[in-house]
């Protein structure tokens, strides 16, 4: 075992979930590494330390308080007019992103549908202004009269 | 040959009447076709007042047009419509530049090219040429109308199946005083008059222009008088541009426009008289109220045949083909035939 494997070791031997084997291989490292050893010694001098810490205890209603919380959380998604806002949780950002892909594609589909639905279908006119040129084409015929019939609604 | 003694009596004497007439009365020696074009520049030199009536047999009911007409010289002519009530107002003014075409209650304002602009002083000149050699312009001797002596003039097409013309002209004046206009198949259909009669007329010219002041804000539709050759107009639009390969008689190719920004090409044929237009664009959905059915070669259009002209309307590789003319059904679907 070398001084990178055995760091890793020290904290499960410590906490003694290591294996024979592992167990065995580590404290022959340490019998003949210095170093390692000067480690294990820090960690155990830390272990002894934060134990003798005094522990605080939470009030009395502190855990009931939470309880209730969070079975309010619970069920705030399925009432309320701010169902929306406690839904953003519910998608996490992978689907966000699935989401906002498939609006973009559908959006890109119905935009080019709609584009070309544009382009090739066919407009419709009236006769009228072809109408109003072939008069204005008469009229530029010298001896046709100055008076002419105008377009109307009967002609087109 | 022997001639006896009366029948030289007789010939001396035609020959002498004919000669004194002829002496006495230098028109008579008049060309018809000389005639006509002295009244066509009349109509653009004289000063005077009157007016225009016009009678149109070209509907269901017959329909009546009253108009003020008031020209003096070159540069201003004035027609104001008086009735039918519903085109009362309407006042087409052309002062030598430009043509413009009022419709107060529609506010609608058009302007043309001037009737007497330089490019339509020159097709003037061409059209009688080409009136002469397409139709036979006669004179048929002198009538009075209102009182007034008048050559009555004849323009019969060489080829049937064209309009036709006859024409009264003031002796004195050379103005148009009366005319009647026949369709392809030979009816009338318009036949109108012009009354003179005199008022103040340069009061009146400075009561015009106040109002065509105040119409200047309406909405305003310029039609370009601008013509482009065929192969100006290929380059412009972005499609195929046709011709049709057939005519009837005596037509040429008048002019070529572009309208709606290039997307239609007018193609305007004439023989003089006669017009057939021509327009061609990407496809639409034409609405016509009243057609009938028409098939030439192996294609169906519509046709809306009138009195006065004759529409047939046609889609083809992507494009809609509109004829129009007065001319006969069959010499319509030949040309149409011939688009390629």
């Amino acid at each position: 075992m070398n001084c990178r494997r055995a760091k890793k070791k020290l904290s499960p031997y410590m906490d003694q979930a290591l294996g024979d084997k592992e167990k065995l291989e580590l404290e022959r490292h340490l019998e003949d590494c210095s170093s390692c050893g000067h480690i294990l010694r820090q960690l155990e001098r830390m272990h002894s330390l934060v134990q003798k810490i005094p522990m605080e205890k939470p009030r009395p209603a502190f855990y009931e308080g939470l309880y209730h919380r969070l079975s309010q959380k619970e069920k705030a998604p399925g009432e309320g007019l701010f169902r929306v806002r406690y839904l953003w949780p519910v998608f996490p950002m992978l689907r966000l992103r699935r989401l906002a892909a498939t609006v973009a594609i559908l959006l890109a589909v119905f935009g080019s549908s709609f584009y070309l639905w544009r382009s090739l279908s066919v407009p419709e006119i009236t006769l009228r202004a072809f109408d109003e040129e072939y008069l204005q084409s008469r009229q530029m015929i010298p001896l046709t009269d100055e008076l002419i019939l105008p377009i109307s609604d009967e002609r087109e | 040959m022997n001639f006896k003694s009366h029948q030289i009596v007789f010939l001396s004497l035609f020959v002498f009447f004919f000669c004194t007439l002829g002496w006495v009365s230098p028109t008579w020696g008049i060309e018809p076709h000389e005639i006509l074009g002295r009244s066509l520049e009349a109509q653009f030199q004289l000063d005077l007042e009157g007016i225009k009536r016009a009678e149109f047999h070209t509907r269901q009911e017959d329909s009546v047009l009253t108009a003020r007409f008031i020209r003096l010289g070159p540069d201003f002519s004035y027609l104001l419509y008086v009735s039918p009530s519903g085109l009362k107002g309407r006042m087409i003014l052309d002062d030598g530049s430009s043509r413009k075409d009022y419709i107060p209650h529609k506010k609608k304002l058009r302007v043309y090219p001037s009737l007497n602009s330089g490019p339509s002083k020159l097709e003037r000149r061409e059209n009688l040429d080409l009136l002469a050699a397409n139709y036979t312009i006669s004179r048929h001797g002198d009538e009075f109308i209102l009182g007034r002596p008048s050559y009555v003039i004849s323009v019969i097409p060489k080829s049937p199946g064209n309009p036709r013309l006859d024409i009264w002209i003031d002796k004195k004046t050379y103005f148009p005083l009366k005319k009647q206009r026949y369709n392809a198949e030979g009816k009338l259909i318009v036949s109108s008059s012009f009354i003179p009669f005199s008022l103040r007329k340069e009061v009146f010219r400075k009561r015009v222009y106040q109002s065509v002041r105040r119409i200047r804000g309406e909405r305003k539709a310029v039609l370009s008088h601008h013509s482009y050759t065929l192969d100006e107009a290929r380059r412009v639009v972005e499609y195929h541009l046709r011709v049709p390969e057939y005519l009837p008689r005596g037509y040429i190719l008048r002019r070529v426009g572009l309208l709606d920004e290039g997307k239609t090409v007018k193609l305007t044929y004439t023989d003089g008289l006669g017009v057939i237009c021509f327009f061609q664009r990407p496809r639409v959905n034409i609405k016509m109220r009243s057609f009938e059915k028409l098939r030439f070669g192996n294609l169906e259009g519509k046709l809306r045949a009138r009195e006065d002209e004759k529409t047939l309307v046609w889609n083809k590789s992507g494009m809609t083909f509109i004829l129009m003319g007065d001319i006969l059904k069959k010499e319509l679907s030949r040309i149409a035939e011939s688009v390629k």
